[in-house]
C-alpha cells in the first residue's frame, strides 16, 4: 500500500468516526449499563439460556478464547429430564454451544455421580447431547487417580480435600444445576452441586457441619457463572425423587453463585410453601463470608421471555 | 532311537482343548451386565460338569434339566473314555498351559517330569479322587452339597472370575493410570478417561493358595489334580473303564517314551499297558511312539496286537527295550481302590453330612430364625437349604453383578455355606433393573426371574442404627439414605424433642438393595440391610406373594417410577419447615 492510500484510508476511517457519533455514543451508553446481577429467562429451555446468559453479558464474558471449560451439570441420578432430578440436556447443549462460539478451548462436562454411572449418563440424556457436540467430553469421574489433594485455605472447616485435576486446570467452571430441594441441604443449586467435583464428599457430612463445608468447597471452585435449570424444579423429596415436579419453564443466569441460588430458592414453592434464601444454610453462610449475594431484593434482577 | 517324523493326531485334541479354553474365557468375561444374548448361555460349560450334574440333582432333590450335558458327556465317557478330561475341561486346560507357562523357563524342567508310574505317592494319590467321589455321593444321599469342594467347572470358573479378571483390572487401570500423563499430552481423550471399574472379591486367599498349589505342582507332576483329586475325573473314569475308543498298541518297541511323555501317567512303561480310567485321550502317545504302535481307533489294528493281553510277552518285550530306558517297579495294583475303601468313603461322607447337618448355621431360614444377620441371599435365592444344595460356588453370579456386590461368603452363612454368594451392600447396591445373577445360575439356585419378577424379590430390610445415624444420634442434617434409595423407602421424619427430621425405613417400600447402607457417609454404616422378610420361594410368583403380603415397591427409575403419595407436600406437619431449611 502505498503512503498516499493508507492516508486516504485513515482520513476515511477518522470522517466514518466523525458521522457516527451517535452510534458511539448509544454503544457506550450500552457499556455504562452495566449487566443486572440476575437474569431470569422463560421460554423453551435451550432458547431460555441463551437468553439468560445474553443478558448478563453474553458467554463472552466469561469464557475466553482458548480457555479451558469444566461444566457442572447434574447428572447423579437414573432417571429422565421429566424427574427433575439432572439439568436438562437441552439447556447443557445450548450451553456448550455458547462456549463454543465464545472460543473455549477444551469442553468438559464432569460429574462424580450417586447411582450407576452407566444409567445416569444414559437417562439424563446428557451423554448424548454431549456426544452430539463433540464426542468425548462427558465423563463420570469415581476413579482416586482422576483426583489430585488441594488444600482449601479458605476453609472454616474442610481444609482440604481431593478435586478432579481437570477442574484444579480449569480456567472457567460452569455451574449448570437443576433446581431441586434436598432433605439435608434445602436446595442442590449451584453451590451444593459443586459436591460432584471432589473424591471424598461422605466427610462433608459425618465429619464437617455440610453448610459450612459447601461454603469451603466454594471457597476454593466457585463456579464463574452459574446458570440454574428452572425448567422444570423438584419442590418435594429432592433430591433423588421421585416428587412434586412444577415447570416454571424459566432458566436463572448470574456470575454470582450465591445471587442465581438465592434467586431461585425466591422463586419456587418448596414443599408448598415460600422460602427465604436466609432459610437455606450455606447461602445465608455463602452470604456471611462475603461468596456472593443472598439479598435478592436487592439485587438487580432483569426477567425476559426467550 | 531311529530318527522318526512326527505326527499329528494331537492336534485335534489340543486344537480342541485350546478352542474350549478361549471359548471358556470369552463366555465368562461376557457374562456381565447387560448380558448380551449370544448363541451359547454364559453358563454353558457349567452345564457340562459330571460331577456336579450327577451330584447336584442327587442333593438338591430336584432334577433340571439344565444339567443334561454333563450326564451326557458322563455317558458318553463309556464309549469315548475321558476326552471331557483332555479335550474340554478349562481346568486341564488351565493345567496344561501353567506347565507350559512354567517350563518354560526352566530347560531341565521337562526332565523333573518324573516318571511316576508307580511312585508310592502316586499310587496311592491316584485314589484319592476315587475316595473324594465317594464321600461327596454319600453327602448328597443326605442332602448336603460337598462336591463344590471338587466339581472342575465350577472351581475353574471361580478362578477365572475372582482372582484372574480382577488381577486383569488392576493391571489395566495401573497401566492407564501410569499413562495419564502421556494420554493428556498427547490429547488421547478416549484412553485418559477410560477408568476401568475395579472388582473386589473376598475369600482369594483360597483361590490363590488353591490354585497356587496346583499350578506349582505341574513342574513336577503334570496333571496332578487331574491325576490324583479330582471327583469329576474318577467318575468319568469308572465310566472309562474299557471305552470302545481307547488307546490299543500294535507293534511296541519297547521304548516306553510314550509312558514317559504321557501327561497323566496312564501307560505302564514296561508293558506299555494302559490305565484307561486315567488316560485322557489326548494322544500325545501316539504322536511320541517312533514306530507308530498305537492307535485310537475303535478297532482295527487292535486286534493283531493287543496290549493289554500281552502280558505274557513282557519278559522278551524287556530285552527289547532300549538300554537307556530307565528301570520300572510292574505295578500289581489295580486301577480302582477296593469296594470296601469306596464303600467306607461313602459311608464317611454319609457321617460328614451328618455332622454338618448339626452345624448350627443349618437352622437357617429352617424354621424362619437365620443365625447371621450378614447373610443376604441374591435376590431370587431359593429357600436357604435347597439353596446350599444346589450352589456350586462357580462365582458366575459374582461375576454377572454389576455393582460388585455379590461375594463370596467366608462365614457369613456358616461353615456349609463356604463361598456361597452374599449381597455385600456396603460394597455396592442390588441394581433394581438387573437381574443377572439368576440369569447366569447354571443350578437355577438362583430363579432367572423376568424384572418384573425380580422387582419384588425382596432380598431384606434395612435398619437405621440410631446410635450412630447422624441425624438420630448427633441431631446433624444428613439425609444421603433417603437421597439414594431407589424405592423411596426412606422417610425422613420429623420428630419430637429431634433437632432434624430423621430417615426411618418404611418397611413395606424396603426391598433391601442396600443403596442406603452403599451410600451412608458414616465410616461404619449407620443403615445396614438384614435378612428380614427376604423371600425366598421357590415355585410360586414372587410379585403376587409380595404383593397379598402388602408390599408396595416401586423402584422409582425413568418411566414407571412411583409418583410421591398426592398428599406429599402435607406430610410436613403445620407450621414446620421442609428438610433442610432453618428458621
Amino acid at each position: 500500500m502505498k503512503r498516499r492510500d493508507f492516508l486516504k484510508w485513515q482520513m476515511a476511517g477518522i470522517s466514518l468516526l466523525g458521522t457516527n457519533i451517535p452510534l458511539l455514543a448509544a454503544a457506550e451508553k450500552t457499556f455504562a449499563d452495566s449487566p443486572p446481577d440476575v437474569a431470569v429467562a422463560k421460554g423453551a429451555p435451550g432458547p431460555a439460556t441463551r437468553a439468560a446468559v445474553n443478558q448478563i453479558g453474553g458467554m463472552g464474558r466469561f469464557v475466553k478464547t482458548g480457555q479451558k471449560v469444566v461444566i457442572k451439570p447434574n447428572m447423579s441420578f437414573a432417571r429422565d429430564p421429566e424427574s427433575a432430578t439432572n439439568t436438562h440436556p437441552e439447556v447443557i447443549r445450548e450451553v456448550l454451544v455458547m462456549c463454543k462460539e465464545a472460543g473455549a478451548g477444551r469442553i468438559l462436562v464432569l460429574d462424580n455421580v450417586l447411582q450407576d454411572a452407566e444409567l445416569c449418563l444414559s437417562r439424563s440424556g446428557i451423554r448424548d447431547v454431549c456426544n452430539a457436540f463433540q464426542p468425548g467430553i462427558c465423563h463420570n469421574l469415581a476413579g482416586a487417580s482422576f483426583f489430585a489433594e488441594s488444600a482449601l485455605p479458605q476453609a472454616v472447616e474442610m481444609r482440604s480435600n481431593a478435586f478432579m485435576r481437570d477442574v484444579l486446570e480449569a480456567d472457567v467452571i460452569i455451574a449448570v444445576p437443576v433446581a431441586k430441594c434436598h432433605g439435608s441441604a434445602g436446595v442442590s443449586l449451584s453451590l451444593k452441586g459443586q459436591m460432584g467435583l471432589i473424591y471424598d464428599r461422605r466427610s462433608m457430612h459425618s465429619r464437617y457441619d455440610l453448610g459450612t463445608s459447601i461454603v469451603d468447597l466454594a471457597t476454593r471452585v466457585r463456579p464463574a457463572l452459574a446458570i440454574v435449570d428452572a425448567t422444570r424444579v423438584l419442590t418435594t423429596n429432592g433430591p433423588g425423587g421421585p416428587g412434586k415436579v412444577i415447570t416454571p419453564g424459566e432458566v436463572i443466569a448470574s456470575a454470582d453463585p450465591v445471587a442465581a441460588d438465592a434467586t431461585a430458592v425466591a422463586s419456587y414453592e418448596w414443599y408448598g410453601r415460600k422460602m427465604q434464601p436466609r432459610q437455606v444454610p450455606h447461602l445465608r453462610l455463602a452470604h456471611e463470608r462475603g461468596l456472593g449475594r443472598m439479598d435478592v431484593e436487592a439485587l438487580v434482577t432483569k426477567r425476559v421471555a426467550a | 532311537m531311529k530318527p522318526f517324523r512326527r505326527r499329528a493326531s494331537g492336534i485335534l485334541a489340543h486344537g480342541a482343548q485350546t478352542a474350549s479354553l478361549l471359548l471358556f474365557w470369552f463366555l465368562l468375561f461376557s457374562t456381565a451386565w447387560p448380558l448380551a444374548e449370544m448363541l451359547l448361555p454364559a453358563d454353558f460349560f457349567l452345564h457340562m460338569d459330571p460331577l456336579a450334574a450327577v451330584l447336584a440333582p442327587l442333593a438338591g432333590r430336584e432334577w433340571g434339566a439344565i444339567l443334561a450335558p454333563g450326564i451326557a458327556i458322563l455317558a458318553l465317557s463309556f464309549a469315548a473314555g475321558r476326552f471331557f478330561c483332555g479335550w474340554l475341561c478349562p481346568f486341564g486346560a488351565t493345567l496344561d498351559l501353567a506347565r507350559r507357562l512354567l517350563r518354560a523357563r526352566d530347560p531341565d524342567a521337562s526332565k523333573k517330569v518324573k516318571d511316576t508310574f508307580d511312585d508310592g505317592l502316586e499310587r496311592r494319590g491316584r485314589n484319592v479322587k476315587f475316595f473324594a467321589l465317594a464321600i461327596m455321593l454319600g453327602a448328597a444321599v443326605l442332602g448336603v452339597n460337598d462336591f463344590y469342594w471338587g466339581s472342575p467347572i465350577p472351581l475353574i470358573t471361580r478362578f477365572y472370575a475372582l482372582l484372574a479378571h480382577p488381577l486383569l483390572l488392576f493391571l489395566s487401570n495401573l497401566g492407564l493410570t501410569l499413562g495419564q500423563p502421556i494420554f493428556a499430552v498427547l490429547d488421547m481423550q478416549a484412553l485418559r478417561y477410560l477408568d476401568v471399574p475395579a472388582r473386589r472379591f473376598d475369600s482369594l486367599y483360597f483361590l490363590l493358595a488353591f490354585f497356587g498349589l496346583l499350578f506349582w505342582l505341574e513342574r513336577r507332576y503334570p496333571r496332578f489334580w487331574c491325576r490324583c483329586l479330582c471327583p469329576a475325573g474318577a467318575l468319568l473314569g469308572l465310566a472309562s473303564q474299557r471305552p470302545l475308543l481307547r488307546r490299543r498298541v500294535t507293534g511296541c518297541a519297547q521304548c516306553s517314551r510314550c509312558a514317559r511323555l504321557c501327561p497323566m501317567g496312564a501307560i505302564n512303561p514296561q508293558t506299555m499297558q494302559t490305565r484307561h480310567g486315567e488316560c485322557l485321550v489326548c494322544r500325545t502317545c501316539a504322536d511320541a511312539c517312533p514306530a507308530r504302535a498305537i492307535t485310537f481307533s475303535p478297532w482295527g489294528l487292535a486286534s493283531r496286537y493287543v496290549m493289554e493281553n500281552a502280558s505274557v510277552k513282557s519278559e522278551s518285550a524287556a530285552k527289547l527295550a532300549i538300554p537307556d530306558a530307565p528301570e520300572f517297579k510292574v505295578s500289581h495294583l489295580p486301577p480302582l481302590p477296593s469296594r470296601r475303601a469306596f464303600l467306607g468313603s461313602a459311608g464317611l461322607g454319609l457321617l460328614l453330612a451328618g455332622v454338618q447337618r448339626s452345624g448350627a448355621h443349618s437352622l437357617l431360614n429352617a424354621d424362619n430364625r437365620q443365625v447371621s444377620p450378614a447373610c443376604i441371599r441374591p435376590p431370587g435365592a431359593i429357600p436357604e437349604p435347597a439353596f446350599l444344595a444346589l450352589c456350586l460356588r462357580c462365582g458366575e453370579c459374582m461375576k454377572g453383578c454389576p455393582s460388585n456386590a455379590l461375594q463370596p461368603a467366608w462365614l457369613a452363612a456358616g461353615p456349609e455355606g463356604l463361598f456361597s454368594p452374599v449381597l455385600t451392600p456396603r460394597l455396592g447396591p442390588c441394581l433394581p433393573d438387573c437381574n443377572a445373577c439368576g440369569r447366569v445360575c447354571p443350578t437355577q439356585a438362583i430363579k432367572a426371574l423376568p424384572l418384573e419378577e425380580k422387582r419384588w424379590a425382596r432380598v431384606g430390610t434395612a435398619v437405621v442404627l440410631q446410635n450412630t445415624c447422624l441425624a438420630w444420634a448427633q441431631g446433624r442434617a444428613c439425609v444421603v439414605c433417603q437421597e439414594v434409595c431407589p424405592y423411596g423407602a426412606v422417610k425422613l421424619q420429623k420428630m419430637e424433642g429431634f433437632a432434624v427430621p430423621a430417615p426411618v425405613v418404611d418397611n413395606n417400600r424396603c426391598y433391601g438393595c442396600g443403596y442406603c447402607e452403599r451410600h451412608c457417609p458414616v465410616l461404619v454404616s449407620a443403615i445396614v440391610v438384614e435378612p428380614l422378610n427376604a423371600l425366598r420361594l421357590t415355585s410360586v410368583s414372587y410379585k403376587q406373594t409380595a404383593q397379598a403380603a402388602g408390599m408396595d415397591y416401586a423402584p422409582s427409575d425413568s418411566h414407571g417410577g412411583k409418583r410421591p403419595d398426592a398428599g406429599h407436600a402435607q406430610d410436613l406437619p403445620e407450621g414446620s419447615l421442609p428438610p433442610g431449611f432453618s428458621e
